[in-house]
């Protein structure tokens, strides 16, 4: 029987993945793997026991298949089974849909609620004028309550700030360039792990937590909705800031990897890897029993993160923002599957100078943290909570997050698993 | 070649004529080419400093205190009493590259030079451009206190020692260093690299104190990137290498193999092992022909040794010293001469004195040993010797001894090329000849103690135009006073790089540059000559290709096509007398490479000639012929990597001595001869006849095989 992987139509993205020379395998960094949902590369270990899409049969045993219902059909008894209807729209039907399905239905209902406005930061205090954009979160009012207007079918809707990032100016640039050829000095070093890198790592984190395509199937499916979201959220900032690369302000950077297609700014590597750590620590930990998992996996994230700069394709603000979003992103899935609030979070890269990325200085104890480099206040954590109410929460996001708790066992249980 | 080069005089110079090869290359031909040239600064005054040593021995009055022959602004002075009737002084620092000052600073050696000879003084001296960033020199250095030093909970002073590593690229904060309540055994770590604190102690970089490191690891908690960051060890803000960053760094895992502990031994005995770390500048490192290697070396041990005294004062007691330097040096009289041997023999000479002068107990017999690897050259074909054709039977005396040799000088190298040859004091008549890859015909060099030549195009008519085609330079030094010189003269040839991109200078041409040398020499003596190193270090980028000596005679390869391993009578070109040329001393002790399956002697563990003293011993620097390398630290901890070479062999010994020390009550310390003392063990192993068959060779392996890691390792397992 030929199973083909269907939803490779979401892969399809992949060929976008930027100077891909490796083609399908998810491209240099970003959309591409998207392709995970449905087959090779992106969450999926084992890329093809993710995919579950039925696929087709192939002509001779469909001509079998003919023969054979000839064969045994006999006269026809009109409707003899009686499951039952199923309810519209119930969460747990995502029990019966094929992974793609789930991972189609579960994108848009993540991406449904982000917008994302362009704006203008204005010059102060020796900041130049630089573009910024605010990425919202959709409050959506039910209409049945609060009786506004009975005669609309459609819910009220107001957006709120869920993060804004500002470009650095070009001087800020300019000094981050001289730690990228610093940083060149590991490429030697770091080869192995940048050419592995160069799609979703994954595996970087599976090696930390031990996942698994069968027994942490769920996981990986939220896993695998994380790099989307990340990607897809990294690539609408990415345009809208509209940062040049490092190779572009010389031409001694000699990046050890193609350039790819975006903008540099922030890093999708960093987004991606931030946001998949911050996931897989708030289903394997919840109670936050075991910091020191947490630590592992920020620590791996921060990793990914920097071979970029060593590779020659990123500069380390380009990371710092990445972070900062891609934990931004990973706590607000959080909220969306699990009814919770989250601070909103700023960061405006001017005035960044020579300073280098350092997880923790963006990070610690669990939390966000603010930054401030000399006088410009890189990263700001903190302003008018977003507010997950009811209806702001996903039913099938939550099913599936629920999936994925399953999967682990209570760390909290520290007498030796019992 | 285009042009029309020839042998010439260099034009008239003021600098001092005392300058060591080296220092006079770089100051006046080399300074487009020299290691600071390819470097990311920071700062203007990035490498704007000098390093400098004056060395000079003198005659004195028994009992006399003479003032300070040479002082300058800026520089320290170590001096030291061989006998009654010598003083030797060293006189140290940095100094700013301003013309005025390094102008007033040569006028006065020029001054220093002209009492040589009228009394009986030696001179020595070496100025280079200082490896240091801007942020690594301090304005206001307090050289003269010391910092506080407080023994900690459970040291006995009695077995108390101190080993000391000066390297490339150290941990000083791992896990290995540590005793299980979490402080740390080091002591004092010394970053050269470093960057600068007002009321530093030491003359550039940064010093750490334990308190310190124990604080920045309080700070940070487990986080041992953080850890680096906060100790300065890692941080690409600043430009430059950052060798900690690497998985794999020399010296951790060196400093690993001679002092470290696991974190959670219940023995004690790790507080007694007190740890002193020097990472010297990662640009000495990466000047592989180690011309800066003599001063920071000097400046490392000068350092380590006024540690070990504020560490011995506090304990009333002279705590025995052991250093390892797992260097080696290519080049070098190799008869225990070479500067930083003799200097080595001063500091510690100063030691004595100093110790002797604050009434600690034991001083005249402080215990300080330098523990060296005797280098990777064996194979390199860098070494060639040719002895005297004449006979003690009175023979024709006056017949002149020749070597003749094809230097292969590789194409794209982006680094200058040094070819030393030694002669006996003694050696008369001498002639040389060069000839370079294309014309091919001999030119006679003048061979000029006052007078170094150039090869250069003489049809450019301008001046400093013409400078620029110098591809070869000859230095000739000869009849330095016995006091503290090599006893031996010198022809010093340096070839600039074949690969000039960025710089406007000509290239020097690749190929086989021939060198004839003839000299007058006793029976029994010897001509020899050494190719510096120029291949990049671990883990550094290449700048420099090696090059080497061609002769049909020596054959590579044996009738079944393995590598040789043994000289043949017929060829120049020697592997025996590859030696590390800082490793001749006889007060060092010095250890080769052997495979410890086997048993066989590294392939490439260079051994001794005639002439110069053997090693003491050989420890196992790789399991197999294919399972290369000692497993001890990576950078970080938790992590284990290997290194091979004989790099890794001497720690090992370092280890076992600083044990024997630490166990031996102090008034025996002073009748231990630690040479004799491995020489014995080693013996003792061979004895066992471990491996059937004949023990190594003794000009590479001394007494013989010393696995004592393996033993130590076995034992550390069943406590």
């Amino acid at each position: 029987m030929t199973i083909s992987a269907v939803a490779g139509g979401a892969g399809g993205a992949g060929g976008a993945g930027g100077a891909s020379l490796a083609g399908g395998a998810g491209g240099a960094g970003g959309a591409g793997g998207a392709g995970g949902a449905g087959g090779a590369g992106g969450a999926g270990i084992v890329g093809g026991a993710a995919a579950g899409s039925a696929g087709s049969y192939g002509p001779l045993l469909a001509a079998a298949m003919i023969i054979s219902r000839d064969g045994i059909v006999g006269k026809w008894n009109h409707a003899t089974l009686d499951p039952g209807e199923l309810t519209g729209g119930d969460p747990d039907n995502m029990a019966l849909w094929a992974p793609w399905v789930r991972a189609f239905v579960v994108e848009h209902e993540l991406l449904s609620r982000l917008e994302f406005f362009g704006f203008e930061a204005s010059a102060s205090k020796g900041q130049e004028r630089e573009p910024g954009v605010h990425v919202a979160h959709l409050n959506i009012r039910d209409h049945r309550k609060g009786g506004e207007d009975e005669k609309s079918d459609f819910p009220k809707v107001s957006y709120v700030k869920l993060m804004s990032l500002t470009r650095p100016s070009w001087s800020d640039f300019r000094n981050q360039l001289d730690l990228v050829n610093t940083y060149a000095d590991l490429r030697v070093d770091r080869s192995p792990e940048i050419l592995n890198q160069v799609g979703f790592p994954t595996p970087f984190f599976g090696t930390v937590v031990s996942l698994h395509p069968e027994r942490t199937r769920y996981t990986l499916e939220v896993v695998a909705a994380a790099q989307l979201l990340a990607a897809k959220v990294a690539m609408q900032v990415k345009h809208a800031l509209a940062c040049r690369r490092p190779d572009a302000l010389s031409p001694q950077v000699q990046p050890m990897i193609p350039t790819p297609g975006h903008g540099t700014l922030p890093s999708a590597h960093a987004v991606e890897a931030f946001i998949v750590a911050t996931v897989l620590w708030k289903i394997i930990d919840p109670q936050a029993a075991a910091p020191k998992l947490r630590d592992m996996l920020m620590a791996q994230a921060e990793r990914i993160a920097v071979n970029r700069t060593v590779a020659g394709v990123h500069f380390p603000v380009d990371s710092i923002a990445g972070a900062v979003l891609g934990i931004t992103l990973g706590e607000y899935m959080h909220a969306r599957a699990t009814r919770a609030d989250i601070e909103p979070a700023i960061f405006d890269g001017r005035g960044i100078g020579h300073h280098d990325f350092h997880a923790g200085e963006i990070f610690h104890d669990g939390q966000r943290r603010s930054l401030k480099v000399r006088n410009a206040k890189i990263v700001k954590i903190g302003g008018r909570d977003v507010k997950i109410r009811k209806e702001d929460t996903s039913k099938p996001l939550s099913w599936l997050w629920q999936q994925a708790l399953k999967e682990w066992p209570d760390l909290r249980s520290g007498d030796g698993g019992q | 070649m285009r042009g029309d080069y020839n042998w010439a005089p260099e034009p008239p110079d003021r600098r001092p004529m005392s300058l060591d090869p080296y220092s006079r290359w770089f100051l006046t031909h080399g300074t487009e080419f020299e290691f600071s040239a390819g470097e990311a600064s920071q700062a203007d005054t990035d490498f704007n400093y000098r390093v400098v040593v004056v060395s000079y021995t003198r005659t004195v009055e028994p009992g006399e205190n003479p003032t300070p022959l040479f002082s300058f602004d800026g520089l320290e002075t170590a001096s030291y009493r061989p006998n009654e009737t010598t003083e030797t002084a060293l006189v140290y620092g940095l100094v700013p590259n301003a013309e005025s000052i390094s102008g007033s600073l040569e006028e006065a050696i020029i001054d220093l030079e002209k009492k040589v000879g009228v009394a009986e003084i030696s001179l020595e001296s070496m100025i280079l451009r200082a490896p240091l960033r801007q942020r690594s020199v301090p304005s206001n250095p307090d050289l003269d206190t010391e910092p506080c030093w407080e023994p900690p909970i459970g040291l006995d002073p009695e077995k108390a020692v101190i080993v000391a590593a000066i390297d490339d690229g150290i941990n000083f904060a791992h896990e290995r260093f540590r005793l299980s309540d979490g402080t740390t055994r080091v002591d004092f770590a010394w970053h050269q690299d470093g960057t600068t604190q007002e009321g530093t102690r030491v003359v550039f970089g940064r010093e750490w104190e334990r308190h310190e490191i124990d604080a920045a690891a309080g700070d940070t908690a487990g986080d041992e990137g953080a850890l680096l960051h906060r100790l300065g060890l890692v941080d690409f803000s600043l430009p430059g290498t950052h060798p900690v960053a690497r998985r794999t760094t020399h010296g951790t895992h060196v400093l690993d193999l001679a002092a470290g502990s696991s974190p959670e031994t219940s023995s004690d005995d790790p507080v007694n092992q007190r740890i002193i770390s020097v990472q010297i500048p990662c640009l000495v490192t990466e000047e592989t022909s180690g011309a800066l290697l003599g001063l920071f070396h000097m400046l490392s041990v000068q350092y380590i040794l006024q540690r070990a005294r504020r560490i011995s004062k506090k304990l009333k007691l002279a705590v025995p010293v052991v250093i390892n330097f797992s260097y080696a040096v290519a080049g070098g009289p190799h008869n225990g001469r070479h500067f930083i041997e003799r200097a080595f023999e001063a500091l510690i000479g100063h030691h004595r004195e100093e110790l002797e002068r604050c009434h600690v107990p034991y001083a005249q017999s402080a215990v300080v040993e330098i523990v060296m690897p005797t280098g990777n050259r064996h194979l390199a074909r860098c070494h060639a010797s040719a002895t005297s054709v004449n006979d003690a039977c009175g023979e024709d005396p006056a017949k002149p001894t020749e070597i003749s040799l094809s230097w292969r000088i590789p194409g794209r190298d982006r680094s200058p090329n040094y070819l030393e040859l030694w002669l006996p004091m003694e050696a008369t008549d001498l002639s040389l000849e060069v000839s370079d890859p294309e014309s091919q015909a001999p030119a006679s060099v003048t061979l000029d103690a006052t007078a170094p030549q150039v090869f250069w195009d003489h049809s450019i008519a301008q001046e400093d135009d013409r400078r620029c085609s110098i591809i070869a330079w000859v230095h000739y030094t000869t009849d330095l006073p016995e006091l503290f010189s090599h006893q031996r003269q010198r022809v010093f040839l340096a070839i600039a790089p074949t690969d000039v991109l960025h710089i406007n200078r000509r290239p020097a041409l690749p190929g086989d540059w021939k060198i004839k040398l003839k000299a007058k020499i006793a029976p029994g003596e010897s001509i020899d000559a050494w190719i510096q190193r120029d291949a990049p270090p671990l883990g550094y980028r290449s700048r420099g290709v090696q090059s080497y000596f061609e002769d049909p005679a020596y054959e590579r390869f044996d009738s079944l096509g393995d590598l040789q391993d043994e000289d043949n009578a017929r060829s120049t070109v020697r592997r025996l007398g590859s030696l590390s040329g800082i490793a001749t001393h006889n007060k060092a002790v010095v250890v080769g490479a052997y495979r410890y399956r086997d048993g066989v002697p590294g392939l490439y563990s260079a051994g001794a000639s005639e002439h110069m003293r053997a090693p003491n011993a050989m420890a196992p620097a790789d399991t197999s012929r294919h399972l290369e390398g000692v497993l001890a630290a990576g950078s970080r901890s938790g992590t284990q990597v290997t290194i091979s070479g004989t790099s890794v062999a001497a720690p090992q010994v370092t280890r076992y001595l600083a044990q024997i020390l630490s166990g031996l009550p102090p008034d025996q310390r002073v009748n231990l001869d630690c040479r004799a003392k491995v020489e014995e063990t080693a013996t003792s192993f061979e004895d066992r006849n471990p491996y059937g068959g004949e023990k190594p060779d003794s000009r590479r392996g001394g007494a013989g095989r010393l696995p004592i890691l393996e033993e130590q390792r076995f034992q550390v397992e069943r406590r």
